[in-house]
């Protein structure tokens, strides 16, 4: 099982986007109204956080996609690994509106996840509800836990 | 071996508590026109009757919980981003806002908080006589 857990801390790497999100974060110390600047650099990498739960016959993946259009989510499955990609965009407004903060991230995410066991591809199902995708996949037959009652004779 | 197991659950424990009891922070965006101001906060997962929206001396406030999914039985959790914790954030609005007016709505993890200004903040046009 290759599933590490997604630790902020570890990506602190100074990397121009974890730079931006601790200014963003600073940024929000201040609570007025003070335009941000993370904007302007246009660098808006984001990563949306991920719930993954087994059952004895599917995996259940939740993904956190607050304000992404279904319209705008991928999910593809190859080889067992299930990759969730897709785009938040910022929304159309009037032309006259000025941008007072700006704190979310916009942009492409992209996150992949290698299964255990083979799923049945044609059988996935993917719901939006209240900003989060739920995906389901059923495990292949023969991937599911078996009982095999043994007569003692 | 005792140790190593638990070590970390003690470090998990008060990782937890800690989430339990400081809110989080939305991200939010706040825009503004001649008419009103809209901020719309970032909340996947939680349910409206969970989030309170208060305004008082020029403060807006919004508050609330993100609940815990229910869990069935006979479930292994392999990945655990999504922790159930409070959230609360404050935001001094600076013109003067028509209370009454102010409406809010839920939809597709988007917190959308409509502040229209009082007719005393609104762009006023002197003619020249």
């Amino acid at each position: 099982m290759s599933l590490i857990r997604w630790n902020p801390t570890r990506e602190l790497a100074a990397s121009p986007s974890e730079l931006l999100s601790i200014q963003r974060e600073m940024n929000r110390l201040f609570d007025t109204f003070a335009r941000s600047d993370d904007e302007a650099t246009g660098l808006s990498m984001w990563t949306p956080t991920v719930d993954i739960a087994e059952r004895d016959d599917e995996y259940v993946v939740r993904m956190e996609l607050p304000g992404v259009r279904k319209e705008d989510v991928r999910i593809t499955i190859e080889n067992n690994v299930l990759t969730i990609r897709g785009e938040k965009k910022q929304e159309q407004t009037v032309s006259d509106d000025a941008f007072r903060r700006v704190e979310r991230s916009y942009g492409s995410f992209q996150r992949s996840f290698t299964l255990p066991v083979a799923v049945r591809a044609d059988e996935i199902d993917a719901v939006a509800q209240d900003g989060v995708l739920t995906v389901q996949l059923p495990k292949a037959e023969e991937a599911r836990p078996k009982q095999i009652e043994v007569k003692v004779k | 071996m005792l140790i190593r197991v638990a070590v970390p659950s003690l470090l998990d424990e008060l990782i937890n508590a800690s989430e339990r009891t400081i809110p989080t922070s939305p991200a939010v965006d706040v825009m503004e026109n001649e008419i009103e101001s809209v901020v719309v906060a970032e909340l996947p997962g939680v349910a409206k009757e969970d989030i309170a929206v208060t305004f008082e001396r020029n403060i807006l406030t919004l508050s609330g919980e993100r609940k815990a999914a229910q869990i069935p039985e006979n479930t292994r959790v392999l990945l655990h981003e999504q922790r159930p914790r409070s959230f609360r954030r404050s935001l001094r609005v600076p013109h003067d806002v028509e209370r009454t007016a102010i409406s809010a709505s839920l939809e597709n993890g988007l917190l959308r908080i409509v502040l229209p200004k009082a007719e005393t903040a609104k762009p006023r046009v002197v003619e020249v006589r």
